[in-house]
């Protein structure tokens, strides 16, 4: 079991939550458009994970199974309140752009998910390092979205004019697709396309393969 | 009366939960392989959303917000912050609540719609249209437009991706690209059509 | 997992519930006057900007910011009765929050409602700069429904209550890329100098469909457009023709026109 799945580097790129579990889609899509919010929602996931994966994994033997669902819901609930005040407390800006979707990080499929495949199962040590690893992967997966957002979308990145918009006089002409939201669909397609074509095992298989006609062959 | 239906084609077309807003992303994509599931699993969307966001109104509005437990003298209480936790316990007790009821009288459904029907606890879309319905203000009986369009909405979007990925089920699509991929790809070509309803004045 | 008794179930709750309400009651407590101060330090900002205190391009600390807003004019005025309310205190009405009062807000009429507002509130808090005794300007509070959500902002006019000195969107959720123009600064600099009315007294302002040609006829009370958002902008133009108009501050402006206010410093909040 400890063999090759370092909780800690797996969830990069060989077990994604992102990409391969297609786990936590919602504010991936719906906040990328800027590379600031993307950070620290990603870092507001990795918190809320560590906490409740920690909390529940030291607490694993001792919940009864009836109320084992309803006790991880609670502490997820409980850790992303905590979160969401201390956002608008210290980042009030960007807690305002992120509004409904650092609550929404209860019903993120990650935290659930992560909690009953890792923290009801594994110590508090590997829970630890399997929140850490599992808000790497996402984080890798939403900043790189975001970056190519926002770079082609508004030319800045976090705030920063990297290139002159054409708005302002400058060269850079702005992009209105890919700051909407469809483009981040688009962006992560293809991000997966890219990570299958590398790791070919992560391809689906096909439902249905065309049958070769008798003397033709397939294109 | 205009204004109730104004609000419920509001949000099933012009702020789809699921493509403007990309709530319950997770379950529209799993989900949306066979019309039939997909279907299956909008009725009971719909029936969740109905009920939950008019009853975490009336929860919200009182319990919880500032001066509403101004009838027990209270009034300078401000309870919004457990909010999260009241919300999500109402929406996984109606949960329960309608898989007894299937588990019952529509056992086929219940049958046919297995892990789904837990899992739209997790649905961000139920939270989602909940979390938007403080926002905005609505009151009771705005709620339960609001709540009917949500479902509505986001059982049209995965209805109509579940007929787009079984038309796909027959292309020849690149490795890297099938299943997922290309999944990702027609959502948000679908959300771009979505797009182009927007600013209608209804 | 532990034995699934009925005794160790409900304790599991129990117990749940009170850890977890004890971490959430006290994250809450301590974070609350944190938020407020920077809801006030955000509100600071918003109507600084347009007051034109603060010298351009010069950076000042919260500290400074908070005494240079409670050190302005500000009066809570009844848009309806067009009359200043001294008995309400500028500083800590919230208009926001009135708006959804029934006892300290209005219906408007569907006919009359063209910025989509529903209800308004009674009351507005406005902040009049004065400058070596002669009043310099006045920041008036301002909002409506934009294409995907309500839109908030400032307007500062001159003491001919006709020529606007500034305005700041703060709080939007339009287009990005599109919708959003209305909040970036290069935006709200093209409306310093336009007008709001024409000598008969009509509502003229408003946000052009092109270009607007600098010296042709009407330029004065023209913006220019925004480029692929005419919802937002016919948003704009609706609700500065709302709060300006006869339902709005319209009333209030004639009648400054006609006796400007006097400086009073009683309404100056004292900084201690």
């Amino acid at each position: 079991m400890a063999s090759e799945h370092n909780p800690l580097t797996t969830p990069l790129i060989k077990e994604n939550p992102l990409a391969l579990r297609v786990l936590g889609l919602c504010p991936a899509l719906a906040i990328t458009n800027s590379l600031t919010s993307a950070l620290v929602m990603s870092a507001a996931l990795t918190v809320v994970l560590i906490i409740s994966n920690t909390t529940i994994s030291l607490v694993r033997n001792l919940l009864p199974s009836s109320v084992r669902l309803i006790v991880q819901i609670t502490v997820i609930a409980s850790a992303v309140t905590v979160i969401d005040q201390f956002l608008k407390a210290f980042l009030p800006e960007t807690a305002a752009r992120l509004s409904v979707y650092v609550a929404l990080i209860i019903t993120n499929c990650i935290v659930l998910g992560r909690a009953e495949g890792c923290a009801m199962k594994e110590n508090a040590g590997r829970s630890f390092l399997d929140a850490v690893g599992n808000g790497a992967g996402y984080a890798l997966i939403l900043v790189s979205v975001a970056f190519v957002r926002e770079l082609l979308g508004k030319g800045s990145l976090m705030g920063y004019q990297v290139f002159e918009p054409a708005s302002q006089g400058g060269w850079f002409p702005e992009n209105a697709l890919v700051m909407l939201a469809p483009s981040a669909f688009f962006i992560i397609g293809t991000l997966v396309w890219a990570i299958r074509t590398w790791k070919p095992d992560q391809c689906e298989k096909p439902d249905y393969e065309p049958i070769s006609l008798p003397g033709e062959e397939i294109r | 009366m205009s204004d109730l239906a104004s609000i419920f084609l509001r949000t099933v077309f012009l702020e789809n939960l699921a493509l403007a807003y990309f709530l319950g992303m997770c379950t529209f994509l799993a989900v949306s392989k066979e019309v039939k599931t997909a279907m299956g699993l909008g009725i009971a969307v719909i029936v969740i959303e109905t009920l939950s966001v008019p009853l975490n109104n009336l929860i919200y509005n009182s319990l919880l917000r500032q001066g509403a437990l101004a009838w027990m003298g209270l009034g300078q209480m401000d309870f919004s912050y457990l909010g999260l936790l009241c919300q999500i316990a109402v929406i996984a007790a109606l949960v329960q609540l309608l898989e007894i009821v299937l588990h019952r009288f529509f056992p086929a459904l219940y049958q046919a719609l297995g892990i789904f029907l837990p899992l739209i606890t997790v649905n961000c879309a139920i939270l989602g249209a909940t979390l938007f319905m403080i926002q905005r203000d609505y009151d009771v009986v705005q709620s339960v437009a609001y709540g009917m369009g949500a479902g509505f909405g986001w059982a049209l979007a995965v209805i109509a991706m579940a007929g787009l990925r079984e038309k796909l089920r027959y292309s020849d699509i690149p490795a890297g690209l099938q299943g997922l991929g290309i999944a990702f790809i027609a959502a948000g070509l679908l959300s771009l059509g979505f797009m182009g309803i927007a600013g209608i004045n209804i | 997992m532990a034995r699934d008794t009925p005794i160790r179930a409900l304790v599991t709750v129990l117990l749940t519930a009170v850890v977890c309400s004890f971490f959430v009651s006290a994250s809450v407590v301590l974070l609350r006057p944190i938020q407020l101060n920077n809801e006030l330090l955000k509100r600071s900002d918003n109507v600084l900007v347009l007051t034109g205190l603060i010298p351009a391009g010069e950076q000042i600390g919260d500290e400074q910011l908070l005494d240079l807003f409670k050190s302005l004019d500000a009066r809570v005025i009844d848009i309806d009765a067009a009359a200043p309310v001294p008995e309400i205190d500028p500083w800590t009405f919230d208009g926001r929050a009135a708006a959804a009062d029934p006892d300290l807000s209005v219906t408007i009429p569907a006919g009359e409602d063209i910025a989509g507002l529903g209800r308004r509130s009674r009351y507005k808090t406005l902040y009049l700069v004065w400058k070596d005794g002669e009043l310099d300007r006045v920041v008036l509070p301002i909002r409506g429904a934009g294409m995907w959500s309500m839109i908030y902002g400032y307007v500062a006019i001159e003491s001919d209550f006709n020529t606007i000195a500034g305005m700041v969107i703060y709080e939007q959720n339009e287009t990005p890329g599109l919708g959003d123009m209305i909040a970036k600064p290069y935006w709200q600099s093209k409306w310093v100098g336009k007008k709001l009315y024409d000598a008969q007294g009509d509502m003229l302002f408003r946000v052009a469909e092109g270009p607007v040609q600098a010296g042709a006829a009407g330029a004065e009370y023209e913006v220019d457009a925004l480029t692929g958002a005419t919802i937002t902008a016919n948003a704009v133009t609706a609700l500065m023709r709302y709060w300006f108009g006869p339902g709005g501050y319209g009333p209030l402006l004639e009648q400054w026109r006609a006796r400007p206010p006097q400086e009073s410093t009683t309404n100056a909040r004292e900084t201690t």
